[in-house]
């Protein structure tokens, strides 16, 4: 009983020692605490946000391409792709998935039962958006699902040159150029993630960022005018056994391209070829004589009235002979010359003006720099520095030679002829749509080159070229054609070129149209032999598409009334 | 004497209470995503665990009531049965009865799950207290503390190769506060610890298990990815994204699968994230004045076997608090532990709150 209350005091000390020691711990731990907590708030909940917030790019739809009509060039689509991760699922899950692919029906080939494998089995792939958004609701959560959105050209090979292709891996053309407008801003969403598969929600108090879409662009192209031209190239160009060919139809009174068909439309290996409308520059032999004819009426060099001697068929230059292609033997007036496409008399008209004054009309004519239009890689043509010009120079010039011109350029040249006289900068891009909204985009600058008086005079002169001269070919049944043959035997590149440029009606016309041919075999190497009745071919199947090119407005006959009479005599 | 005495009785309950509170809130949040997950529903666990709250409250305001002679006279028997409880773990091992759950053979479940342990060391307490208040063993001797040594070691032997390595050192950290409460001399507790760290170590030493992984694990810190320590980094990251006010009530993000056991073992750090450092020390705090309070009654204690019992009870509670904290900060190796009076738990629940009861007990008895 002695030792008692020693013992008593001993056991009250060592409770007294273990709450101080209780204390020390839980001094201890809360500074640990603030270490991890307050300390390294940062680094962890870094980490945190790492496992915890999954951040999804939201795709933009690209913009889709429309025709002037309103018909779709270019669109998207989206496809889904519907697989499983068999780690991932539970067996007693397995129905879920038997019942998804029973909902995906002909879509999915796996059989019913699914058998389990090791790993990553596809269920479905290539099923449409609309049919996939219906079943996803009642898609089990232990299924993946992914959606791949592709482009898709209803028109395919017949608006590839004006279109070009867009993919994950390459843009061309159109799709190229205008990348800024059709490709919109990736939108961002984030989930809230967890650890166990399937269970995620969306974090709405994240920085979720809705997608912008591209816009969509109207072009000036006309889709029926492209189908007929891009098969009358076809044919014509595996005819002629030709490198190439291309034709442009515009509307000469904005400038609007209608039509920019070429041919081959891919290389041998496959990929886009060029367009040459627009990225091929050439000569354009005898064309070109509409040039220097209305830069010679424009200056008033000439007149109607004068003639020119073309009773031999060459004419010598320093010691150089340029020759007529045929033989004429008279003295032809100013549109006999041109009908006639003599080399002779051309390059006699071309000798009424300086060097530097028809330099500068075919600078004006916009040869030798873009049209600016709204295509990639286009091809400026050369037109020679008139301080480099040697004493051939404007005779070679004068009838296509020496100089190197696009398509489109001719096209925008004759253009102006065909309207009175102004360049227009070429559009390809009528409007933006955004929203709903369209946008038009501003009409092409235009600028005077020749007088309405020359272009008229030098219109009537084309007419008389497909009345009576080279271009009888050319002729439409029921409206009436004014243009020019090219026939170029090139100096610069081997081979022949075989050109038409024409416009409908000739008086006042509504559709200018460029046709070449690059290299044809030998026997059409005349621009009246193939370039002019392909002219004729897709000029007379536009006028049946479009009788308002060649008859203007259809008139208002009146009501129609109830009762119908009887015609008698 | 009397009025502090009263005092710690009302701290006591106070702390306890608030404690409990404060638990029926985190075990709410953090089951919920796994419970519905698991069960369609978010409160099964919630209600579970209030369930299990009031009975131990049953239990806990029984006990405070009951005499010194009731807890001398059970001491043995709850001693000997849950004894008894530990031995048929090993012989209903991977039965319905004695289910693996985590790779170790520790509950025994009849309809209720339960693990023998934890009662196991409450009878120690009970049972150590008899032996030395009586006399039958001197504390002075070393005898005496090898022989109440031994009513924890033996056990101990037997949840150590459940394997339950957590329980086992929760029972030797008991035995030793209550040694040392008792009055043993710190040369014998000096030679015990050294006896039982060399036999430790070469136990750990000659079987290689996974305990030794784990210990390696927490040893090294720059690979936190490695699998060992996925639960080590996972309870850091929620403590630490709770920050200083934490994400709100409900607003835990780890819980969502990537914090194992978010509502039992890794609960402290639940309610990190969601009330942050203010959270995490006020609970600390509170758990501290409830030890304080504890120790204070059985300080205040008429009799060596209240002293000692109240002591013990005390010791349940705090290496409790104290192992569970130092997993979910990452000190020591991830071991599963649920936090006292907070935690997800049956059994832990209960026999943390027969523990309070046993003291209040104590509190009541020292006034008279």
């Amino acid at each position: 009983m002695s030792n008692q209350p020693t013992a008593m005091e001993r056991v009250s000390a060592r409770i007294s020692l273990l709450i101080i020691l209780a204390g020390v711990f839980v001094v201890l731990s809360i500074s640990k605490m603030a270490g991890i907590q307050v300390k390294h708030h940062a680094e962890y909940m870094q980490r945190a946000e790492r496992q915890q917030s999954i951040e999804v790019s939201v795709e933009a739809r690209r913009g889709e391409i429309y025709d002037i009509n309103g018909y779709l060039l270019a669109g998207n689509i989206t496809e889904a792709t519907f697989s499983v991760y068999w780690p991932n699922i539970p067996d007693d899950k397995m129905c879920e998935i038997d019942t998804l692919v029973s909902n995906l029906g002909t879509y999915s080939d796996s059989p019913v039962p699914v058998c389990r494998n090791g790993g990553n089995t596809i269920l479905a792939e290539g099923v449409p958006w609309e049919f996939a958004s219906q079943i996803l609701d009642s898609t089990s959560r232990y299924a993946d699902y992914s959606f791949v959105t592709h482009r898709v050209y209803p028109m395919a090979d017949a608006m590839a040159p004006v279109i070009g292709t867009h993919n994950e891996n390459i843009s061309q053309g159109l799709e190229y150029y205008m990348e800024d407008f059709l490709e919109g801003t990736d939108g961002v969403s984030h989930f809230q993630a967890s650890g166990w598969a399937g269970y995620r929600a969306v974090d709405a108090a994240a920085d979720n960022v809705l997608p912008v879409h591209g816009r969509d662009l109207r072009l000036t192209i006309d889709s029926r005018y492209q189908e007929i031209a891009q098969q009358e190239l076809e044919r014509a160009v595996e005819m002629s056994n030709s490198n190439w060919g291309a034709i442009v139809v515009i509307d000469p009174e904005n400038g609007d391209i209608l039509t920019m068909a070429s041919y081959p439309v891919f290389n041998e290996n496959g990929s886009l070829a060029m367009n040459h409308c627009i990225q091929s520059s050439t000569e354009p032999g005898s064309v070109f004589k509409a040039f220097t004819l209305s830069a010679a009426l424009d200056a008033n060099t000439v007149t109607l009235a004068d003639s020119f001697d073309c009773t031999r068929s060459y004419i010598e230059l320093y010691g150089h002979r340029i020759n007529d292609s045929h033989p004429i033997g008279e003295v032809l007036d100013l549109t006999g010359v041109i009908a006639h496409s003599s080399n002779v008399g051309t390059v006699q008209l071309a000798s009424t003006m300086s060097d530097s004054l028809f330099h500068a009309y075919c600078v004006d004519f916009g040869f030798g720099r873009k049209t600016r239009i709204e295509f990639p890689s286009e091809q400026c043509g050369i037109i020679p520095d008139v301080r480099n010009w040697s004493g051939l120079s404007k005779a070679n010039l004068a009838i296509g030679q020496e100089v190197s011109a696009t398509p489109l350029q001719i096209a925008m040249a004759y253009g102006a002829i065909a309207n009175g006289g102004l360049l227009y900068r070429p559009r390809l891009v009528e409007s933006t749509r955004e929203n709903g909204l369209l946008r038009p985009l501003a009409e092409s600058p235009a600028h005077r080159v020749v007088s309405e008086e020359t272009a008229a005079q030098v219109r009537s002169i084309l007419s008389a070229v497909v009345t009576d001269g080279t271009g009888t070919s050319a002729q439409v049944t029921g409206v009436t054609v004014a243009g020019k043959t090219g026939t170029a035997e090139r100096l610069v590149q081997d081979g022949y070129l075989s050109a038409f440029a024409g416009m409908v009606p000739a008086d006042n016309p509504n559709l200018v149209a460029v046709v070449i041919f690059d290299q044809p075999d030998y026997d059409f190497r005349w621009g009246s032999a193939l370039a002019a009745p392909v002219f004729k071919h897709v000029v007379s199947q536009i006028l049946s598409t479009s009788p308002e090119i060649a008859l203007g407005t259809p008139h208002p006959l009146g009501e129609l009334v109830a009762e119908g009479g009887r015609l008698c005599q | 004497m009397t009025n502090n005495s009263a005092l710690a009785r009302k701290v006591l309950m106070g702390a306890t209470i608030t404690i409990l509170v404060i638990g029926i809130l985190a075990v709410g949040t953090a089951s919920s995503f796994y419970s519905l997950k698991e069960t369609g529903s978010d409160t099964t666990y919630l209600k579970g665990h209030v369930i299990r709250i009031l009975v131990g409250i049953v239990a806990c305001m029984a006990l405070s009531t009951r005499s010194d002679r009731f807890f001398k006279n059970t001491a043995l028997p709850v001693y000997i049965l849950s004894f008894l409880a530990i031995i048929a773990t090993f012989v209903l091992k991977d039965t319905q009865f004695a289910p693996r759950i985590n790779g170790s053979v520790r509950w025994l479940d009849f309809g209720v799950r339960i693990l023998p342990s934890d009662f196991m060391r409450f009878g120690f307490v009970l049972f150590a207290g008899v032996l030395i208040s009586k006399g039958t063993v001197d504390i002075r001797k070393f005898k005496g503390v090898f022989i109440i040594a031994l009513l924890a070691l033996l056990p101990s032997l037997l949840t150590m190769l459940q394997p339950d390595l957590s329980g086992t050192a929760f029972t030797l950290f008991v035995m030793l506060v209550v040694l040392f409460v008792a009055g043993a001399k710190f040369s014998h507790l000096a030679i015990l610890i050294g006896g039982m760290l060399l036999i430790g170590s070469s136990t750990v030493l000659i079987r290689g298990d996974y305990q030794l992984d784990r210990i390696k694990a927490s040893l090294q810190e720059n690979t936190m990815e490695q699998e060992d320590n996925y639960q080590t980094l996972q309870a850091r990251i929620t403590l630490g994204s709770g920050g200083f006010s934490g994400r709100g009530l409900g607003q835990s993000r780890q819980k969502r699968g990537f914090l194992p056991e978010a509502h039992t073992d890794f609960i402290l750090a639940v309610i990190g994230e969601e009330s942050g450092f203010l959270g995490t020390s006020a609970v600390l705090i509170l758990f501290f004045l409830l030890f304080t309070s504890s120790l204070m009654i059985a300080r205040g204690a008429n009799t060596t076997f209240d002293a000692v019992v109240g002591g013990g009870a005390t010791a349940i509670l705090l290496t409790g608090v104290m192992i569970h904290t130092l997993v979910n900060s990452g000190v020591i190796p991830v071991t599963g532990m649920p936090l006292p009076l907070i935690s997800w738990g049956g059994t832990s629940m209960v026999v943390n709150l027969i523990c309070i009861g046993t003291v209040l007990g104590i509190s009541r008895r020292s006034n008279t």
